[in-house]
C-alpha cells in the first residue's frame, strides 16, 4: 500500500483536508486551495513511460484590488518560477556537475538536461517569464512584433537571443526584488515582452548555457488530441 | 358523465344463461368465462346486428387493447347500457366472430366481488371500453377535414366521457403491455438468496451503499480479493505473527483505525520526499508542494534494470543526426546536448534527459499518450 503513497496523498485531520491525486480525479467538494502538477518523465528509461509528478503549483487568482490584472499575472509568474527552482534546485546543479553511474566496468558520467516542457500556450509564456495576451512579441522563439506577426515581413524577424534576455529579466528581478527602478523595470520588460522575473529554467545547463535552447524547448500536443495514435509532439526532442 | 356503466337491473349472458347485475359484469364474466363476449344481455327485436367492417389492423385509430392482448376490434357500444349519446349506428359484435383471448388472470365474476391484479384491470377496461366507445361515421370525418379520410383508413371513436377516452388513448400505446423486467439475469439460473447470513448481509449492505454509490465492478473484484486474504483463504499466502489476529486486536475503534492509517500516510509521504513551502508574493500566501527531481530521477535510476537504461542516442554511443524518430532520444535535441556534454567531457560521458510536463488551464492530459481519465488532477484543501 505504501508504495502507492508515493504517488498519492490523502491526508485528512479533522479540520484540514489536503488530497493530492496525481492522475486525473475531480475532487469538486474541496475546491478552497487548487493546484495543478508538474510531472516528469526519464527518456532514457527504455519501455512505457512513466509520469511522476514532482510538484504542484498553486491556482493564483485575480484578486480584487488595484491593478489586479497586472499584479495577479505577476504574482502568478513569481509562485510557479518559484515552485519550480524548488522542485528542479538538484536537478539545475547537477545539470552543471553531472553524477557518476557505473555501467559494468565503466564509470560514465552523467548530466541531466531538460529537453521537453509540455504544456500549453498560457502556460509556455509562464515557463518562459514571457508576457501573455496581446502583447508587443507574442513569439516565445523570435522577436517578431505582433503589428507584423501574420505578414511576410514577419519572416525577416530574428530568433530571441537567450543571454541578452536573460541579461535582461535578471535585472529587472533584481530590480523588483528591491522595489526599485520601475521606470526601469517597465523598459526592460517592454524590450522583449518578458516579465521581470527570470526563468527557472534559464538556470539550467544546455537551456541557459551552450547550445542555449531554452526558448526551443516547449512543445505542445496539438489541439489537445488524446488519442494517442494521433498526438505528435511539435518539439523535436 | 361518470365513466362507470349504468347499472342494469337484470342482464343474461347469452352463452351460459347466467345473470349478472351489470353490463360491465357481463362483459368480465364472458371474457373469463367463455373468451369471447356475446350479445347485449338482452333480446333487441329478436335480430343481432351485424358489425359494419372488421379491421385487424392495430393503427394508432383502432380500439385500445387491454392487458396486452389483442382488444376486440368491434365498434359496440350499446344502446341500452351505454351513455346517453348512443346512436343508431352503433355496431355490435357478433356472437359468431372470432373470440378475443382470454386474459392471463381471471377477472372477478359478474362485477360483484373484488379482484386485483392485471387481469382483473383488463377485463374492466375490455368490458369499459366495448360498452362505452361508438364508432365515428368516417364520412362525418371526412365531411369536416376532407384529408383525414386519405391519411387514416383506420376506425376512430368517440367515448362517452373524457377520462375513458383518454385511457383508451394511452392504452393503444400499450406501453405497460410491452414493458419488461428492468433486470436482465446475467445467467439463465440466478443464485440469489446468497447473502443469507448476518456477516454476509453487512458485506453486501457495504459493497452497495458505500461512497453513496457502492462498488464498481472493479472495486468489487478488488473487495473480494482482499477479503479473500483477510479470511486467510488465499491460496499461498504468507503467514506471519498477525496472521490470525482480527481487526479488533489491532485497534480499539474507528478513531484508532483512521489515525493508525493517516500515521502511515503521513510517513509515507515525507519518506517519498514530499515538502511544503508558503510562499509570499505580493503580499498574497501561498502553499506549494514538491519534491526534488533529483530525487526522483535517481530512484529511477537505481531501481531501473542496467539493461533498461539507454545512455546514448545510438546505443552503446552517440547516434549522428538523421531522420530516425522512433523514440525521444531520435530527436536533434537531444543529440545536440549529447555532443555538447560529450565535446566538453569526454567519451566517458552521457546526458540523462528529462521531459516536464504541466498544464495549469486543466484542459488537457498530455503524458503523450491516451488516458481514459478525463480532466487533471488538483489538490483541494477544505474545513
Amino acid at each position: 500500500m505504501l508504495s502507492l503513497v508515493e504517488y498519492k496523498w490523502h491526508r485528512a485531520p479533522s479540520w484540514h483536508c489536503v488530497y493530492l491525486l496525481p492522475f486525473g480525479f475531480t475532487l469538486s467538494f474541496l475546491i478552497a486551495h487548487k493546484l495543478y502538477p508538474v510531472r516528469i518523465r526519464v527518456i532514457n528509461v527504455a519501455g512505457k513511460p512513466e509520469w511522476l509528478v514532482v510538484a504542484y503549483i498553486p491556482v493564483v487568482r485575480t484578486l480584487q484590488e488595484k491593478s489586479a490584472a497586472e499584479r495577479g499575472s505577476q504574482r502568478r509568474c513569481g509562485v510557479m518560477q518559484r515552485v519550480l527552482y524548488a522542485a528542479f534546485r538538484e536537478f539545475i546543479s547537477f545539470s552543471h556537475l553531472g553524477f557518476k553511474v557505473r555501467l559494468d566496468t565503466r564509470v560514465v558520467k552523467v548530466f541531466p538536461r531538460t529537453l521537453l516542457y509540455l504544456c500549453d500556450r498560457p502556460e509556455e509564456r509562464a515557463v518562459l517569464s514571457q508576457k501573455g495576451g496581446q502583447c508587443e512579441h507574442p513569439c516565445s522563439v523570435c522577436d517578431v512584433t505582433i503589428a507584423v506577426s501574420c505578414l511576410p515581413e514577419a519572416k525577416e524577424s530574428m530568433g530571441r537571443v537567450v543571454v541578452d534576455t536573460l541579461d535582461d529579466q535578471i535585472e529587472g528581478m533584481e530590480h523588483l526584488r528591491r522595489a526599485r527602478k520601475k521606470r526601469r523595470r517597465r523598459t526592460l520588460a517592454s524590450v522583449s515582452s518578458a516579465s521581470n522575473y527570470a526563468p527557472v529554467f534559464g538556470g539550467m545547463a544546455g537551456l541557459g548555457t551552450e547550445p542555449y535552447l531554452l526558448y526551443h524547448m516547449i512543445g505542445f500536443d496539438i489541439l489537445h488530441v488524446r488519442c494517442e495514435s494521433t498526438l505528435t509532439l511539435t518539439h523535436d526532442a | 358523465m361518470s365513466a362507470a356503466p349504468r347499472s342494469e337491473a337484470q342482464l343474461r349472458c347469452v352463452i351460459c344463461r347466467r345473470t349478472v347485475r351489470d353490463f360491465a359484469g357481463l362483459r368480465r364474466h364472458q371474457n373469463a368465462a367463455h373468451g369471447r363476449t356475446a350479445g347485449l344481455g338482452f333480446a333487441i327485436a329478436g335480430h343481432k346486428r351485424i358489425r359494419t367492417s372488421d379491421d385487424s389492423s392495430s393503427g394508432l385509430g383502432g380500439p385500445p387493447p387491454a392487458g396486452g392482448l389483442p382488444f376486440d376490434s368491434s365498434g359496440a357500444r350499446p344502446g341500452a347500457a351505454g351513455d346517453a349519446s348512443a346512436t343508431n349506428d352503433a355496431t355490435v359484435r357478433g356472437v359468431d366472430n372470432d373470440p378475443p383471448p382470454a386474459p392471463d388472470e381471471a377477472a372477478s365474476d359478474a362485477g360483484s366481488g373484488f379482484s386485483a391484479g392485471s387481469g382483473a384491470v383488463s377485463a374492466d377496461l375490455k368490458a369499459l371500453y366495448e360498452m362505452a366507445r361508438t364508432q365515428v361515421d368516417p364520412d362525418v370525418v371526412s365531411g369536416e377535414d376532407g384529408a383525414a379520410a386519405a391519411v387514416s383508413t383506420t376506425r376512430e371513436y368517440s367515448y362517452g366521457a373524457a377520462s375513458t377516452h383518454i385511457r383508451a388513448l394511452y392504452e393503444h400505446m400499450q406501453d405497460v403491455q410491452r414493458a419488461t423486467p428492468l433486470a436482465e439475469p446475467r445467467r439463465k439460473k440466478p443464485h440469489t438468496g446468497k447473502f443469507n447470513s448476518y456477516r454476509l448481509r453487512a458485506l453486501q449492505n457495504f459493497v452497495l451503499k458505500v461512497g453513496g454509490a457502492g462498488l464498481s465492478l472493479s472495486e468489487q473484484e478488488r473487495l473480494f480479493d482482499f477479503l479473500d486474504v483477510w479470511d486467510r483463504t488465499r491460496p499461498n499466502m504468507p503467514a506471519d505473527d498477525g496472521h490470525n489476529k482480527t481487526l479488533r486486536d489491532s485497534f480499539d475503534n474507528a478513531n484508532e483505525f483512521r489515525s493508525a492509517l493517516a500515521d502511515d500516510l503521513d510517513m509515507a509521504v515525507n519518506q517519498a520526499g514530499w515538502k511544503k513551502v508558503d510562499l509570499v508574493e505580493d503580499g498574497e500566501k501561498y502553499e506549494a508542494y514538491f519534491r526534488s527531481v533529483m530525487g526522483v530521477v535517481r530512484n529511477i535510476v537505481s531501481n531501473t534494470k542496467a539493461t533498461a537504461m539507454n545512455w546514448w542516442s545510438g546505443g552503446p554511443a552517440p547516434a549522428p543526426l538523421d531522420n530516425r524518430r522512433e523514440t525521444p532520444m531520435d530527436g536533434e535535441v537531444y543529440k545536440v546536448m549529447e555532443q555538447a556534454v560529450m565535446d566538453e567531457h569526454g567519451p566517458n560521458s552521457a546526458i540523462l534527459g528529462i521531459h516536464v510536463y504541466s498544464d495549469s488551464s486543466q484542459l488537457s492530459w498530455s503524458g503523450g499518450k491516451s488516458l481514459t481519465i478525463r480532466g487533471h488532477s488538483w489538490c483541494g484543501t477544505g474545513s
